[in-house]
């Protein structure tokens, strides 16, 4: 038996969690930017849910049964506390079918036919843009840290092709689709490192979790790169300048190889993972008014 | 592959599949509490009959297509389901309707066309198939569930239809959930806490099956049961396991559905959408909770088998 008056507490408590997760952006770790307005509806609700159990405190008897199923409700507030900073880590990207064996990085795969890219990594539905660029806006992406800039000559510097954050996705799914015809250009991008021993000796995938709902379906997207000097650790953020070459593959479950892209990295700088940790299967500037 | 987390990357990331399951889902569950609510208050016999004709198996037709009508996906089904059979609708007609409509739902339809947009067979076939698998399903519950099954807890006040269906169903109680033999009040005065108490009630039993969602996800690699083999059989009934093993939102399993549609086949990709899309182990939890036993299993067992054997169909039918 607990008193009645704490009946209002668990849904306060719940309110005054998602609050905190809606008022610190730390929602768009759990969900797509698109449902924060149906979490913000539950947290009213919540805190709504608490009033009324207050206002019927009066024809509620002094003391009530705790249920077992009321224990349930404090899962939602110590999940919080496991959360770890930069979202799901390299092991979900594995787990969720990050598995490649990357057979030849060597460029006589040039001869290889356009094929389209495999369902998944990077071939989602995009946008077809009628120039194959992809210099065009660059929103989120992190600026570039001065020492690649010392690093890289300046005709380099000059074609970046920017992959920023906020259209990902979409501007990868063109370099997966008509890997060949990219090749050659320059990228720079935010992801992490994902290893994995069918990626080739030293061999990892630059990733990014594509989420289009919410985080239990992230799903990883991203390019193999070339083995780096330097191994770097598993889940390791970085922003490599990178140009993109091609080579064969066959990826989890695939019978046959095919051509995909793979990324030489000329320079790189160890970042800490972004505010917002994933990538949707749509350009987010379209959502701008 | 060897993924062997430690403890702290383990419960990291399965805290944000299971918090993600909760925050996405709930606002549905929200949304199909209230409308249980409103069903309560607002369904009187004339309005029920008009709508889902009594009679073993006539309101499968009518079913079916109330998920077009109801943009539900299927979080919010399973509160708006109880209350309609705490209200004497017959098994068949609410098994068809669970179902129906998480697949028939517009935005379900929309987000599976843009993520199959080169595609539009899977699209169609979805939505065929769930149909299909629906209205099978309501005629084996028609005839399985002969006496009635009313063991929910329907609801203290409000109009119960004299179908024969329910006739020895035990006296109802309250729907929030709690045996504490309370009345929320009639009208409309006492409608705020009989929502609050409805979604406590059937909240309760998403957060259990979350929970189990997120821990299973965090121990089972995907591919464990998503790998390729030379036969269609295992990999649709893997990918139906999967479906139910990580039970994402019909609206964005579409996307998932996608990644595995060269590897396995296109049945594969057909069974972890109707399957998924109808049944998920976020939603087994309620469903074996708040419905009686029997409907449970049975609605379990008819959904696999038909969408097993329409999977199978729509992978041969493809390879034609």
């Amino acid at each position: 038996m607990i008193p009645a008056w704490l009946s209002p507490l668990p849904w306060a408590t719940l309110a005054a969690a998602q609050l905190w997760l809606l008022t610190s952006g730390r929602i768009l770790s759990y969900l797509h930017p698109k449902a924060v307005s149906l979490a913000w509806a539950l947290a009213l609700f919540c805190l709504l849910a608490a009033l009324v159990e207050l206002w019927s405190l009066r024809h509620r008897r002094q003391r009530m049964t705790l249920s077992v199923a009321a224990v349930v409700w404090v899962l939602p507030l110590a999940a919080i506390g496991f959360v770890q900073e930069g979202g799901l880590s390299h092991r979900v990207a594995l787990s969720r079918g990050l598995s490649a064996n990357v057979v030849q990085t060597a460029a006589s795969a040039e001869d290889s036919a356009r094929e389209e890219g495999p369902d998944s990594l990077g071939n989602y539905p995009v946008t077809e843009d009628s120039t194959p660029s992809l210099a065009a806006p660059a929103t989120t992406v992190a600026p570039l840290p001065e020492t690649m800039r010392k690093e890289l000559p300046a005709k380099v510097l000059g074609r970046l092709d920017t992959i920023p954050d906020a259209d990902f996705t979409g501007r990868v799914g063109r370099i997966w689709k008509d890997p060949s015809g990219w090749r050659g250009r320059t990228v720079i991008l935010t992801g992490f490192v994902t290893k994995d021993e069918t990626f080739g000796a030293g061999g990892f995938f630059l990733t990014r979790m594509m989420l289009s709902c919410c985080a239990a379906d992230a799903m990883p997207v991203g390019f193999f790169c070339q083995p780096l000097g330097t191994p770097l650790p598993e889940g390791q953020w970085i922003t490599v300048v990178a140009k993109v070459g091609i080579t064969s593959a066959q990826l989890d479950g695939w019978k046959e190889t095919r051509t995909v892209p793979i990324l030489t990295i000329l320079s790189y700088a160890r970042t800490q993972a972004p505010e917002n940790p994933y990538v949707y299967p749509f350009s987010l500037d379209s959502l701008s008014p | 592959m060897e993924i062997v987390p430690t403890m702290n990357e383990f419960l990291g990331d399965a805290a944000i599949v299971f918090l993600s399951l909760c925050l996405e889902s709930m606002p549905f569950v929200l949304l199909g509490s209230l409308l249980s609510v409103l069903a309560e208050r607002w369904l009187t016999q004339d309005r029920m009959d008009r709508f889902l004709p009594v009679g073993r198996f006539a309101g499968i037709p009518a079913a079916c297509t109330l998920g077009i009508f109801l943009p539900l996906c299927d979080c919010a089904i399973f509160p708006v389901a109880r209350r309609l059979m705490g209200k004497g609708v017959s098994p068949a007609a609410v098994a068809t309707f669970l179902c129906a409509a998480p697949i028939l739902n517009p935005a379900v339809i929309a987000s599976t066309a843009w993520a199959f947009s080169g595609t539009p067979s899977l699209l169609g076939g979805r939505i065929v198939g769930g149909v299909l698998v629906a209205i099978l399903t309501g005629i084996v519950m028609g005839l399985v569930m002969v006496r009635p099954a009313i063991a929910v807890r329907p609801v203290p006040s409000g109009p119960r239809r004299l179908s024969p269906m329910r006739k020895a169903g035990p006296a109802p109680a309250c729907a929030c959930g709690h045996d504490h033999g309370h009345d929320h009040g009639h009208g409309w005065r006492g409608f705020p806490r009989a929502v609050v108490h409805e979604f406590g009630s059937n909240a309760t039993w998403v957060i259990v099956g979350a929970a189990a969602s997120a821990l299973v996800q965090g121990l089972l690699p995907r591919t464990l049961l998503l790998t390729e083999s030379g036969s269609q059989f295992p990999a649709i009934v893997g990918a139906m396991g999967f479906s139910w093993l990580i039970s994402l939102c019909s609206n964005a399993d579409a996307f998932v559905a996608r990644s595995f549609l060269g590897p396995l086949g296109s049945g594969a990709a057909m069974a972890f959408m109707t399957f998924g899309a109808m049944l998920d182990l976020k939603n087994t939890v309620p469903l074996v909770a708040l419905f009686p036993r029997r409907f449970a299993l049975a609605f379990a067992a008819c959904t696999f088998l038909g969408c097993l054997a329409f999977a199978l169909f729509f992978q041969w039918a493809g390879a034609r």
